[in-house]
């Protein structure tokens, strides 16, 4: 029954219905296995076995958003300062990253001069690929200005696509808005990036659902997979955890749905989930640094390098290779 | 090519050199798929494809007095638990529901028969609990004669690996030899034998093969967990390299086909996280979810904290462990 499934998503463009059913039959491991080596034979096909790594740069804008984020432990301060922004990008290019995402808060009200400046400020320093996320803080003029600064794609994060769930979860957040920023990025020909929060508490339905809507953005080159986290002090701090399985099966689902489309992992995932990712069918991307705003202990396999005062890359490049090696796969950046 | 092997491998006629080729052929994803389809199925025929608690576990129940202490430990900085303590908690993980419980370490190469089996009276004078013991090989076959008799389902020895050399440069101050007694010893007294795998330490892909089938020559073998290596900071091996849950799941997986009837787990440097892959490796059937700890230990999600006294309390990661295993269609129970 379940490789009928499979066997239609092969022949057929997948549909709403096919793509919910093959969701429910693959919480079973036999048929998850079926369906991970159809995905990643499709990754293989439409992307390529090589995986390109990138580094970001977070806390570059305050988050405004009020009340906040009700699993979110993160207050960006947003103190970050362009001679700062600038050299820590300059670090990351000599470290060997071609890539980097500018991440910041949210502020509805937008941070349009505040992302060219730093934009400008990175391009000034380095050759490095750009790419954006800062909610939906962009106006029509900034995206199209961005654009003309040749950054490589803006991301714009549903989180999730079920409007109670959103409002309860992010209630200073605007969906609207951030659809809306979808929709500006899609008419100005924008490299389109978003993600799902798995666990947030949605059904199948909605993930479905949710991948089904961010298909219909011709722009979109990448779909991140968040997997939820009960951070302690924060509202969601009950919540379950989510398991990386939810994020397997979910990724192998949306590999199915968008073959071409970059599926990566987001916050809330760890190293150790790259193996289950990757044979689900993620890549072709993922993160090999990020930037911590206090002194922090390298975890096993990264390092720490100090570029200010507050601002410490820590580079897991050497544990992310490894791991992927020990997969057979190569990396580039 | 990879399948031929799995195929071979399927008729039940798996021997050192064909479990090699297959290891080393699952490090590449789509072959690793095929293993683990088939890893599946063996172990859902052989065990079912349920899974249940294992023992809980009580930690540094003795003093490890291994000198040179193991180079990646970290156990010798816990501290000793009284007799009362071991016994409270017991009593805790009965009333959970637990049938069973390990007791676990410290080593002694002249021996822990005394306090060993002090310990086991204690637990029988109160409680029927299942008892498992891990104390390196600390234990003597008159010892190992007398628990049998003692509701002692299990005695785990872990070697960690085959390799002598890279034992003793990681465990100076255990000894291999000793731990391979202690497997006869038990193997001679029909005592249930709990061996261990270390992946990660060092050595090859042929050490593992090979660690494998030294330890399926035990007709008392019933369970083999794998561990996987995390680098502590302030141990000898703390610039060693953590090892990748691809290592341990590839590695589950061929074991499956080499011991089919024996339970493969998890055990130190795997979290919660692991069980996904583990399980869709041909991991199984049983999984730890309650242990004790110090009590500065913070709770990590969906864990639940016992206090035993003031300074120690067991941690149920019951909760946790159950949402993950019923999100693959899969039942976790306590054994009958």
């Amino acid at each position: 029954m379940f490789d009928r499934l499979l066997d239609k998503a092969k022949d057929s463009d997948v549909d709403k219905n096919l793509a919910l059913k093959i969701l429910k039959g693959a919480r079973d491991p036999s048929n998850a296995t079926r369906l991970f080596e159809t995905a990643s034979r499709i990754r293989d096909e439409a992307l390529g076995p090589t995986i390109l790594c990138s580094a970001g740069i977070g806390d570059i804008t305050p988050c405004t958003l009020v009340p906040n984020c009700r699993y979110c432990a993160i207050r960006p301060k947003g103190d970050f300062g362009l001679p700062n922004l600038a050299k820590t990008a300059k670090r990351m290019e000599e470290l060997g990253f071609r890539q980097i995402h500018l991440v910041g808060g949210s502020r509805l009200q937008g941070y349009d001069d505040e992302i060219i400046a730093m934009v400008k400020a990175v391009q000034a320093a380095t050759g490095l690929g750009i790419v954006v996320n800062l909610g939906c803080s962009l106006s029509l003029e900034a995206v199209r200005t961005l654009k003309d600064l040749g950054i490589l794609g803006i991301t714009s994060s549903l989180e999730t696509i079920n409007e109670d769930i959103f409002r309860d979860a992010k209630p200073g957040d605007s969906m609207e808005k951030k659809k809306r920023l979808l929709e500006l990025c899609e008419q100005e020909g924008v490299p389109i990036r978003s993600m799902i929060l798995l666990g947030l508490g949605e059904s199948q339905e909605d993930r479905i659902r949710h991948i089904f809507y961010a298909k219909r953005f011709s722009q979109l080159s990448h779909l991140f997979f968040s997997r939820f986290y009960p951070y302690p002090d924060t509202a969601y701090r009950h919540h379950p955890r989510c398991s990386p399985w939810d994020v397997a099966i979910t990724v192998a689902i949306a590999r199915l749905v968008m073959p071409n489309t970059n599926l990566g992992l987001a916050a809330g995932n760890t190293t150790d989930d790259i193996p289950l990712w990757y044979i689900a069918g993620g890549g072709n991307s993922i993160m090999g640094a990020h930037i911590s705003r206090t002194p922090v202990t390298p975890g096993p396999g990264e390092q720490v390098i100090k570029v200010a005062e507050d601002v410490f890359i820590v580079d897991r490049m050497p544990i992310v290779r490894r791991y992927l090696e020990g997969m057979g796969r190569k990396i580039m950046f | 090519m990879f399948e031929k092997l799995l195929e071979q491998a399927a008729k039940g006629d798996i021997d050192e050199e064909l479990a090699l080729s297959i290891l080393e052929g699952a490090r590449e994803p789509g072959n690793a798929l095929k293993l683990f389809g088939l890893a599946s199925k063996v172990r859902d025929e052989t065990l079912g494809p349920d899974l249940y608690w294992s023992g809980g576990g009580i930690r540094a129940a003795v003093h490890c007095k291994i000198v040179p202490r193991c180079k990646y430990c970290t156990y010798y900085a816990r501290g000793d638990f009284k007799l009362d303590t071991i016994v409270k908690s017991a009593k805790i993980m009965e009333d959970i529901g637990l049938k069973q419980i390990h007791l676990v370490g410290g080593a002694n190469l002249q021996g822990y028969d005394k306090e060993v089996m002090e310990i086991v009276q204690a637990i029988r004078a109160v409680s029927d609990l299942g008892i498992g013991l891990n104390f390196g090989c600390s234990l003597s076959e008159e010892t190992i004669h007398k628990l049998k008799g003692m509701n002692v389902f299990g005695v785990t020895i872990a070697l960690e690996t085959i390799n002598e050399d890279l034992f003793s440069e990681a465990k100076p101050g255990d000894s291999l030899e000793k731990k391979k007694e202690l497997m006869d010893i038990c193997e001679r007294e029909g005592i249930p034998i709990h061996a261990m795998l270390f992946v990660g330490l060092g050595g090859t892909l042929e050490d593992r093969v090979k660690l494998m089938f030294y330890v399926k020559q035990y007709s008392q073998l019933t369970n083999l967990s794998f561990s996987r290596f995390y680098p502590y900071p302030g141990t000898a091996y703390a610039g060693h390299e953590r090892c990748s849950p691809w290592e341990l799941a590839t590695a589950v997986a061929v074991a499956r086909l080499v011991l089919p009837k024996a339970d493969l787990g998890i055990a130190a440097g795997n979290t919660a996280d692991d069980i996904p892959l583990w399980y869709m490796a041909g991991g199984g059937n049983r999984l730890q979810g309650v242990y004790t700890a110090d009590n500065q230990v913070v709770p990590g999600p969906g864990e639940l904290v016992t206090r035993v006294d003031d300074e120690h309390v067991i941690i149920s990661r019951m909760p946790v462990v159950k949402q993950y295993v019923e999100g693959m269609g899969r039942r976790i129970s306590f054994e009958d």
